[in-house]
């Protein structure tokens, strides 16, 4: 099956950056953040593989520690988004009617706000960091995450073994969680990971613009940001940081291709 | 007394009414058919009994299980008997399981739904289950997940998830319709069989005349949500009193007929939301009065036989 083996291929891309990230103050060789006035953007040598950065930090060291930064944003951001959504989208396709008006038109003046606005409105208000950055991009995923699981759920809920489950009895509660979610959350999981991979470029674009993450924390949307001053000189500092999103974006759109193929057939997460 | 008591339904979703002035009792044991057209408010009538109809219908009149007013009840009061007094099959076995669970798993839940016992326990009691509605080597097969079932196969774990509390009442909607002749056969004996065996009171939900005749004790007939006959399966169905009934009756094909001459009934069913204000037969009645503007009542034409028809009544009368 081609599904499965792009999901394989997206897991173990996957696994092996976020063992990277986790293990960085193992794999590290050098610490993130101490400053060598002697290696101010030297290229890519032996003892530093990725070269140093203007203020003379390893550029692999730093990639390491803002993997693991950045890998927190997304799946953090996308599992709030996740339950939250899941929840709501429940709620309003399951039982419909006023509960399903009030949930999705207030959804949907989310989804009117353009994504990066929303965003930098809430950061404006609050002040950057790690967890702002968080709210910020679920905010931004809530509405995608409450329709698709509401269209599934109203697939589901019209089938017989829902009616079937009720003339045996079981409660509302009861039939949502042992039958309509079950069968409602694939197409939620497979936007997950898709939304994942979008979540690290989201995240980047927002400390690129010093609404994100704030120094001395690594994040690779700074490092493209502090890499792109002195790019003319010294192309290691952005190229890394560059290639770890873009490894971080392919391996979770992968995963979703793959998982795609065997959670959605029906293509509602499409 | 009547195990279940069906007094005067009406059902209506805004202006349209699906049921209007039902009367049906069913006794301990006994299987009733329910016959008519598509849209005649036969699975509308299950479900009003399951207290299952959409928060949208307005419901009219009483229905009473044992000594229980069922249109009286609260929701969670409702659910407590739901599975364990009466239980519903609902139609199409292809889509009536979860895909999501094995067989086993299924009926496990069915049966802790309602009775407080441990997982083994309910297991070991599904496979009897399953085993009883005659699925082969069903320790193993209560492991698999429907998609690997046949149709016939998900029929008799549906009516397993059914039985699981042994229920007195059990609703059956168009249990044979999906399957092919033979296994139809089978799963009407196993339906027969359950009664012979439990003594449960059977609603045999159907299109198929055929299938009424073969273990139907009475048969009732709707018609555009009216009830326009009601008696014992063999009268209602070889000696048909009302003309809706004649003409359903005799458009049942059979080997005898003449190739090319497949009798239909005129007209077409009326839209129920503007149903005509009396006999809802009369538009497409061949011996329509002007009578039949008004309302028929239910009146006995024999032993355990009713009919609800102004030619009836006049004859009474006379």
């Amino acid at each position: 099956m081609r599904g499965s083996r792009k999901a394989l291929a997206g897991a173990a891309i996957l696994a092996l950056l976020a063992l990277a990230g986790l293990l960085a103050p193992l794999l590290a060789p050098h610490s993130p953040e101490s400053i060598d006035s002697s290696r101010v953007l030297v290229g890519p040598d032996v003892s530093h593989p990725f070269g140093s950065d203007a203020l003379g930090r390893d550029v692999l060291s730093r990639v390491l520690y803002a993997f693991r930064t950045s890998l927190g944003v997304a799946l953090g951001s996308v599992s709030l988004a996740l339950v939250i959504g899941t929840l709501l989208g429940l709620i309003a396709g399951y039982f419909r009617g006023l509960a399903d008006t009030l949930i999705m038109r207030a959804l949907d003046m989310l989804l009117a706000l353009p994504a990066l606005l929303l965003a930098i409105s809430l950061i404006a208000i609050t002040g950057p960091g790690v967890w702002i950055v968080i709210v910020a991009i679920a905010l931004i995923y809530l509405p995608i995450f409450a329709r698709i699981v509401r269209a599934a759920v109203v697939r589901v809920a019209a089938e017989p073994y829902v009616e079937g489950a009720r003339a045996r009895g079981a409660s509302h509660l009861a039939v949502l969680r042992g039958h309509v979610l079950p069968n409602a959350f694939g197409p939620a999981l497979v936007q997950a990971s898709v939304l994942a991979g979008f979540a690290f470029q989201i995240e980047a674009a927002l400390s690129f613009l010093g609404l994100g993450v704030r120094p001395p924390t690594p994040s690779l949307g700074l490092m493209l940001y502090d890499g792109y001053q002195v790019l003319q000189q010294a192309w290691w500092a952005d190229v890394f940081p560059g290639i770890a999103i873009a490894l971080a974006v392919i391996s979770f759109l992968l995963l979703g291709d793959g998982l795609r193929a065997r959670l959605d057939p029906r293509g509602i997460a499409s | 007394m009547s195990l279940l008591a069906i007094e005067r339904l009406s059902v209506s979703f805004g202006t349209v009414s699906a049921l209007r002035d039902v009367s049906l009792a069913i006794e301990p044991g006994e299987i009733v058919g329910v016959a008519g057209e598509s849209g005649c408010g036969k699975s509308t009538l299950g479900l009003a009994v399951m207290g299952l109809l959409p928060p949208t219908a307005r419901v009219e009149g009483r229905i009473a299980l044992g000594e229980q007013s069922l249109t009286e009840l609260r929701e969670s009061e409702l659910r407590r008997l739901r599975g364990r007094q009466m239980a519903l099959i609902v139609q199409d076995p292809m889509t009536a399981l979860d895909p999501c669970f094995s067989i086993g798993s299924q009926v496990v839940d069915a049966i802790r739904a309602h009775a407080d016992v441990s997982r083994r326990e309910a297991s070991r009691k599904a496979i009897e289950l399953l085993s009883e509605v005659g699925i082969p080597d069903a320790a193993r097969r209560a492991r698999e997940i429907p998609a690997r079932f046949s149709g016939g196969m998900r029929q008799r774990a549906v009516i397993a998830c059914a039985l699981a509390n042994d229920p007195e009442l059990l609703i059956a909607d168009e249990p044979t319709t999906a399957l092919d002749v033979t296994i139809q056969a089978q799963v009407l004996a196993l339906i027969d069989g359950l009664r012979e065996r439990r003594g449960t009171a059977i609603m045999l939900i159907s299109h198929d005349l055929g299938v009424l005749s073969q273990v139907c004790d009475r048969v009732a007939i709707l018609y555009a949500g009216q009830l326009v006959e009601l008696g014992a399966a063999s009268q209602v169905l070889e000696a048909p009193r009302h003309p809706y009934t004649q003409a359903l009756v005799s458009a049942v094909p059979t080997s005898d007929h003449a190739p090319g001459t497949l009798t239909t009934i005129g007209g077409r069913v009326p839209d129920l939301a503007d149903a005509p204000p009396g006999c809802r037969f009369s538009e497409r009645c061949p011996v329509a009065l002007p009578l039949c503007s008004e309302v028929p009542r239910m009146l006995p034409v024999g032993d355990e036989h009713e009919v609800a028809c102004w030619h009836v009544e006049q004859g009474v009368a006379r």
